[in-house]
C-alpha cells in the first residue's frame, strides 16, 4: 500500500496544502518547527481522529480543520477524509476506472461506540490489517531517535509488547499481574505448589468455616436447649404429678391410719362404755338392795351396830319384867288383902301415890335434869297420901302393919326392880333403842333377822366399796358418750373420703412401702430435674446470636462468591493469556522470525538472512556459516538493520502481511556519518519493498535525497507553495519536489 | 376506635460493615428515625406504640442506644402512650443476656414470653385492649402461632407477629421464620395484626376488611429497601382497621442502572456517574452497556465518593461485545489469539460461565490498558 497524497485543510500550521508521495523512498525535509511532525501526525489524525480537537486547529481561525489521505493499493485507490472538528469521515474505495467499490460517510470519534465508528474501524482493519491507533503508530511510525535501542532486552521487550497487541505492556507483565492478583486472593496454586500463607479467600473461607462451626454449635445448643427444656418441663410436670400423688397417698394413708385408730378407739370406748354401764347397773341394784336392807334393818328397830351387852340387857329386861309381874301379882294379892281389911281409902291413896309416882317418873323422864326433884315431889305427895291413910289406918294398924310390911317389902322390891328397869332403859336409850317393853320384845324377836340383815348389808357395802361410786361411773359414762359422739362425728366426716372402701389395715404396710418407693422416685426425679437445670445453664453459655452469625456468614459468602468469581476470572484470564502466548508462539513466531530474516536479508544484501527468536524474543542472527549469534555480538550497523527488520516484520505482522508505508521521523538524527551512510543504504534497499517516508531537518540528507532522486518534500516550500515551486524549478506538483 | 402507631424492623445499632466510615453516621440515621417515630406518635396522639420485632439489630445493642430508646419510650409514657415491644429474630430472647432480659423499658409492655398463654389486657380510655404476641425463640415458636386466636368477644384484640408471609416477594430470598398467610390471619380473627420481619410495606385486606399490615423498615437497611420508608398510623375498631402510611425515613436508598455505552473514557464514565450524584443518597449503581475500555472501578468509586452518601458500584458493563474486542479478534497478536480463544470458549460455554469469561477478559484487558496507559 502506497500513501499517495496528504491533503491538509487548515491543519495545524498548514493552510490548504497537498503533499504527494511515491512508492520507494520519500523525504520530507524542513527545519525544526517547519511542521514535519504535524504532517506525519496528519496520517493517524485522519485515520483515527484526535481526542483534543483543538490541537490542530490553526491559531485564531474559526471554521473547519481537516485532512485527507489517498492511498493506492494495486489498481485500487483509497481516499479517507476527515473533518477533525466534527469527526466526519468520508472513506471511498475506488477501482482503477474510478468506480466506487465502497464508500463510507459518517461520524467517527476517536473514542465512543457508535455503529458508524464500528463500521469504519472494520474497514480500516480490512484495509490496513489493524485499526488500533497505538499499534499503527508503534509499527509504522518511527519517532525521533527511536533507532537507538535500549539494548537487547529493550528490543525484546518492545517486540513482546507489540506482539501482545499493546504498545507499552508485554504480556509477561500482565501474566505476572494476573498471577499476583490471583495469589492475593488464594494460596491454592493450580499451576504449582500452593503458597504457605493464607490469602483473602482462604481467610474468608476459614472464617466461614469457623462461623459454620459456631452456627452449628449454637444451633445444636439451641436445639438441645429446646429439647432439654421440653424434657425439663415434662420432668417437672411428672414431678408435680408425683408429688401430688405422694401428698394424696400420704394423706390417704394418714386418713386410713386415723380411721383405723378411730375404729379401734371406738371399739375400746364402746367396750368401756358397756363395762361402765354394767357396773352402773350392778351398783344401782346393790344400792337398791342396800336401801331395802337398810329399810328392813330400820324396821327391826335395832341400831345398825348392836351393843355387845344387848343380850344381857334383854335377859335383864326379861328378868325384871318377870319379877315385876311376880311383884305385881304379889302386890295385888297384898292389896286385895288390904282391901279385904276394909281400908277403902287406901285404894285412892294408892291410886294417888301411883299417879304421883307416874307423874314423877314422867317428869323425871321428861325433864331428866329435874328427875330427883320430880321424884321427890312425887314421893312427898305419895307420903302425904299415905300419911292420911295411916291416920285412918291406925285402927287397923296391927293388921294392916303386917300386911303393910309385906306390901312394903313388895313395893320396895318393885321399886328396886323399877330402878333396875330404869337403869336398863337408860342403857337402851344410851344404845339409841327404845326402852319400851314392846319394842324390846320386838327387838328381841328381830334380833336374828337383824343379824342376817347386817351381814347382808356389810356384803352389799363391801361390794359397793369395790365398785366405782355411781357419780364417778356417771361422769365416766358421760365422758365416754361424749368421746364416742366425737369419734363417730369424725368418722362420719371422713366418710366421703372413704370412696370405694377403706384400705384393709393389713394392707397398710404394703401401701406405705409403695408410698416410700414413690417418694424415692420423686427424689430421683428431683435430682434429674436439678441436673437438667444445670445442663440448661451450661447450654445457655454456649448460645450465640444465630442471626448475627447468619448475617456475617451471608456477608462472607457474598464476599467469598465475589472473590471466587474474581479468582476464577483471574485464573481463567491467566490460563487463556498463557495459552494465547503459547499458541501465538507456535503459530506466528516462526513466521515472524522468517519475516525478520527476510527483511534482514534484503537490507543486508543477504549477509544475514536468518533470524531466530527465542521464547523471550531475544534475537539471534545466523552468520553466513549458519551459526547463531545473539544480536549483541553484532556491529552497530547490523543491529540497526536488525532493528529495521524487526520493525518491518512487526508492521507486516500487525498489518497481517500488508506492506504499509513506513514513516520515519528523523530516526537518524543522532547517527554519525558512517552509521548514517549505512542506515541510508539500508533504507534505500528497504524502499524497494516498502514505501518509506522519511521526515528530516538534515540539509545533507536533503541534498542526498535530491542527488539520489528520492521524492523530496521541502516543507518551507510546502507551506508556501509558490515559493516552493520557484525553488524546485521543475516538476512542481501541488507544492512538492519530486526527484526521480 | 383506638389509634396506634405501628412500626417494626428498626434495626437500631446495626453494624453496616459494607458502609465503612459511613457506618457510624448511618447508625445515627436509624436513631434519628426512631426519634421521628416517637415524635410522630406524640403528634398523632396515638395511644399505643407497637414495635413488631427487631427494634434492635442484635440481642446486645450498645448501652447508649438502649438508653436513647428508653428515653424515647419515657417520652411516650409521659404522654400516656404505651409502647408495646415484641422481641424479633434479630433481638431475640434466646440468648441469656438478650437486651430484653437485661434491660427494662419502664412503662412499656414487652411480650417476651415464647408462648402465648393469655393475651395481655390493657385498659385504654375505659375499654379493654387485648394484646396477642409471643417472642421469637427458634423453631418452637411455630407451635406458638396457634395461640394467636382471638379469645373473647369483648374489647379490642390486637396481635403482634414477627413472621414471614408465605408468598411475599421477600419470601423467596429472605428467611422464612414463623410462616403465615392471609387465611391464617382470618382464622385468628383479631381486630388488627401488627406485622414485622419483612421490610416492604404490605397491607392485608379481604372483602374490604384490613386484617394486618407490614409497615416495612422505617429506614432502609439494605439495597432493595429503596425510596421513602414508612410507619403505619392505624385506627382500630371492632373487626376493622384503617391504615395511614407515613414516611419516616432519614435517608433514601436507591438502585439505578447506568448505561455507559456512550462513555468512551473512564473520565466520561465518572462524569456520568457524578450526574446521578445526591449527597444524601445511598445508591447502588449498576453499570451496564458495552464499553470500549474496561472500567477501573476503584478509581471510579474514589472519584465519585463525595457526590453520594454511599455509592455501591456494580460493574455489568460488557467489554467483550465492544468494537475493540471485535477488532482485536482479527489481529495476529497475542491479544488477538487471546480474544479468539475466548470467543471459542464463549460459544461453547454454558450461560452461567459467560460471566466468568467476560470477567477474565476484563481482568486481562484492564491490565493491558492500565499498564499501557492508552489503548
Amino acid at each position: 500500500m502506497i500513501l499517495r497524497r496528504i491533503e491538509l485543510r487548515h491543519f495545524g500550521r498548514f493552510g490548504e496544502v497537498d503533499f504527494t508521495f511515491r512508492p520507494g523512498l520519500n523525504l520530507v525535509a524542513g527545519p525544526n518547527e517547519a511542521g514535519k511532525t504535524t504532517l506525519m501526525e496528519a496520517i493517524p489524525a485522519v485515520l483515527f481522529g484526535v481526542r483534543q480537537k483543538e490541537r490542530y486547529r490553526p491559531w485564531g481561525r474559526q471554521g473547519s480543520c481537516g485532512a485527507a489521505l489517498e492511498f493506492s493499493c494495486g489498481e485500487r485507490r483509497l481516499r479517507i477524509e476527515r473533518d477533525l472538528l466534527s469527526d466526519r469521515v468520508q472513506l471511498g474505495e475506488f477501482a482503477a476506472d474510478g468506480a466506487a467499490l465502497y464508500s463510507f460517510d459518517g461520524k467517527v470519534a476517536p473514542l465512543g461506540r457508535s455503529s458508524e465508528r464500528a463500521e469504519y474501524l472494520q474497514q480500516l482493519e480490512r484495509l490496513f490489517g489493524n485499526a488500533d491507533e497505538d499499534l499503527f503508530r508503534a509499527s509504522l511510525f518511527c519517532g525521533q531517535g527511536s533507532l537507538e535501542l535500549a539494548g537487547e532486552g529493550g528490543l525484546s521487550g518492545r517486540i513482546k509488547a507489540l506482539l501482545s497487541g499493546f504498545v507499552e505492556v508485554d504480556y509477561d507483565r500482565v501474566l505476572a499481574s494476573l498471577q499476583d492478583d490471583y495469589f492475593q486472593l488464594t494460596r491454592s496454586n493450580p499451576w504449582g505448589k500452593d503458597k504457605t500463607r493464607e490469602r483473602e479467600l482462604d481467610e474468608v473461607r476459614l472464617r466461614i468455616g469457623e462461623l459454620e462451626q459456631q452456627w452449628y454449635q449454637a444451633r445444636t445448643a439451641q436445639q438441645r436447649l429446646e429439647e432439654l427444656r421440653a424434657l425439663l418441663a415434662a420432668e417437672s410436670a411428672a414431678l408435680h404429678d408425683e408429688r401430688a400423688d405422694h401428698d394424696k397417698g400420704v394423706k390417704y394413708l394418714d386418713w386410713v391410719r386415723r380411721q383405723w385408730q378411730l375404729e379401734e378407739k371406738e371399739v375400746a370406748l364402746k367396750r368401756d362404755f358397756s363395762r361402765v354401764q354394767r357396773t352402773s347397773a350392778q351398783v344401782e341394784t346393790l344400792q337398791k338392795e342396800l336401801q331395802e336392807v337398810q329399810r328392813e334393818l330400820a324396821r327391826t328397830g335395832l341400831p345398825r351396830q348392836l351393843p355387845d351387852d344387848l343380850p344381857f340387857l334383854f335377859a335383864d329386861a326379861e328378868k325384871i319384867r318377870k319379877e315385876m309381874v311376880a311383884l305385881q301379882s304379889e302386890a295385888a294379892g297384898l292389896r286385895k288383902q288390904l282391901l279385904g281389911l276394909a281400908n277403902p281409902p287406901w285404894r285412892l291413896t294408892l291410886g294417888l301415890s301411883g299417879l304421883c309416882l307416874a307423874g314423877g317418873i314422867f317428869c323425871s323422864w321428861r325433864w331428866p335434869e329435874y328427875r330427883g326433884l320430880a321424884l321427890a315431889g312425887a314421893g312427898v305427895l305419895a307420903l302425904a297420901a299415905w300419911g292420911g291413910l295411916a291416920w285412918r289406918a291406925l285402927k287397923l294398924h296391927a293388921e294392916r302393919n303386917r300386911v303393910r310390911g309385906q306390901v312394903q317389902r313388895v313395893e320396895q322390891r318393885r321399886e328396886e326392880m323399877q330402878d333396875a328397869l330404869e337403869e336398863l332403859d337408860d342403857k337402851f336409850r344410851q344404845h339409841g333403842m327404845s326402852p319400851s317393853a314392846v319394842e324390846i320384845v320386838r327387838m328381841q324377836k328381830n334380833f336374828e333377822r337383824h343379824r342376817q340383815l347386817c351381814v347382808r348389808l356389810s356384803e352389799i357395802e363391801s361390794a359397793l366399796n369395790v365398785l366405782d361410786p355411781p357419780q364417778e361411773l356417771n361422769s365416766e359414762k358421760v365422758q365416754l358418750t361424749r368421746e364416742l359422739v366425737v369419734i363417730s362425728e369424725r368418722m362420719e366426716q371422713d366418710k366421703p373420703l372413704r370412696g370405694a372402701g377403706l384400705l384393709p389395715a393389713e394392707e397398710l404396710p404394703e401401701a406405705e412401702a409403695k408410698l416410700a418407693a414413690l417418694a424415692e422416685r420423686i427424689r430421683a426425679r428431683e435430682q434429674r430435674c436439678f441436673e437438667l437445670a444445670r445442663d440448661e445453664a451450661a447450654l445457655l453459655g454456649e448460645l450465640r446470636d444465630l442471626q448475627q452469625i447468619e448475617e456475617e456468614g451471608e456477608r462472607l459468602r457474598e464476599q467469598e462468591l465475589r472473590l471466587q468469581q474474581r479468582r476464577d476470572a483471574l485464573a481463567l484470564g491467566y490460563d487463556l493469556l498463557r495459552e494465547a502466548v503459547q499458541e501465538f508462539r507456535q503459530a506466528y513466531l516462526a513466521r515472524f522470525a522468517g519475516d525478520i530474516g527476510h527483511y534482514l536479508g534484503s537490507i543486508t544484501h543477504g549477509r544475514h538472512a536468518a533470524a531466530r527468536l527465542d521464547d523471550d524474543f531475544a534475537i539471534a542472527l545466523a552468520d553466513r556459516a549458519g551459526a547463531w549469534h545473539p544480536l549483541a555480538e553484532y556491529s552497530r550497523g547490523t543491529t540497526d538493520a536488525a532493528y529495521f527488520a524487526v520493525r518491518l516484520a512487526l508492521t507486516r505482522q500487525l498489518a497481517q502481511g500488508r506492506p504499509l508505508p513506513l514513516l520515519l521521523d528523523d530516526p537518524l538524527v543522532n547517527f554519525d556519518r558512517a552509521r548514517l551512510a549505512d542506515a541510508l543504504k539500508l533504507l534505500e534497499r528497504l524502499a524497494a519493498e516498502h514505501q518509506v517516508i522519511l521526515f528530516t531537518h538534515s540539509e545533507p540528507l536533503l541534498k542526498r535525497g535530491l542527488r539520489d532522486g528520492w521524492q523530496v518534500v521541502v516543507l518551507e516550500e510546502a507551506v508556501r507553495p509558490a515559493a516552493a515551486a520557484a525553488r524546485a524549478g521543475e516538476k512542481s506538483d501541488d507544492g512538492q519536489l519530486c526527484f526521480l | 376506635m383506638l389509634r396506634l402507631l405501628h412500626t417494626a424492623d428498626l434495626h437500631l445499632d446495626a453494624p453496616f460493615p459494607a458502609l465503612g466510615e459511613r457506618a457510624e453516621p448511618r447508625r445515627a440515621d436509624f436513631l434519628k428515625t426512631f426519634e421521628r417515630l416517637v415524635n410522630l406518635a406524640i403528634k398523632s396522639e396515638v395511644r399505643l406504640f407497637l414495635v413488631a420485632g427487631d427494634l434492635f439489630d442484635g440481642p446486645r445493642p450498645a448501652p447508649t442506644v438502649v438508653s436513647q430508646v428508653q428515653a424515647g419510650f419515657k417520652r411516650l409514657v409521659d404522654r400516656g402512650i404505651r409502647p408495646v415491644l415484641l422481641p424479633g429474630t434479630h433481638d431475640s430472647i434466646v440468648l441469656p443476656d438478650s437486651v430484653y432480659r437485661r434491660e427494662t423499658f419502664p412503662g412499656a409492655v414487652v411480650l417476651a414470653a415464647p408462648q402465648l398463654q393469655e393475651p395481655v389486657r390493657l385498659e385504654i380510655d375505659g375499654s379493654a385492649v387485648h394484646l396477642y404476641g409471643f417472642a421469637y425463640a427458634g423453631s418452637q415458636s411455630e407451635e406458638a402461632l396457634a395461640g394467636m386466636r382471638r379469645r373473647t368477644e369483648a374489647g379490642l384484640h390486637i396481635g403482634l407477629l414477627h413472621g414471614s408471609r408465605i408468598g411475599s416477594p421477600e419470601w423467596d430470598y429472605r428467611k422464612k421464620d414463623l410462616p403465615f398467610d392471609l387465611a391464617r390471619l382470618q382464622e385468628w380473627d383479631l381486630d388488627y395484626v401488627a406485622l414485622g420481619h419483612y421490610h416492604a410495606f404490605e397491607e392485608f385486606e379481604h372483602n374490604g376488611r384490613c386484617f394486618a399490615c407490614y409497615p416495612g423498615s422505617p429506614e432502609g437497611k439494605r439495597f432493595g429497601e429503596n425510596g421513602p420508608r414508612h410507619a403505619a398510623l392505624v385506627t382500630v375498631g371492632p373487626r376493622q382497621a384503617r391504615i395511614e402510611k407515613c414516611a419516616v425515613n432519614s435517608r433514601n436508598l436507591d438502585e439505578r442502572e447506568l448505561d455507559l455505552s456512550g462513555c468512551p473514557s473512564p473520565a466520561d464514565a465518572a462524569a456520568a456517574v457524578l450526574a446521578q450524584g445526591q449527597p444524601e443518597l445511598l445508591l447502588r449503581l449498576t453499570l451496564t452497556g458495552i464499553v470500549e475500555t474496561p472500567l477501573p472501578l476503584e478509581p471510579l468509586r474514589e472519584s465519585c465518593r463525595g457526590a453520594f452518601f454511599h455509592l455501591d458500584l456494580v460493574d455489568r458493563t460488557r467489554l467483550f461485545d465492544s468494537a475493540l474486542a471485535q477488532r482485536i479478534a482479527h489481529e495476529e497478536t497475542v491479544r488477538g489469539v487471546f480474544v479468539r480463544r475466548l470467543q471459542r470458549l464463549l460459544q461453547e460455554a454454558p450461560p452461567e460461565q459467560r460471566a466468568t469469561l467476560e470477567a477474565a477478559f476484563r481482568e486481562v484487558m484492564v491490565r493491558f490498558v492500565c499498564y499501557g496507559g492508552r489503548s
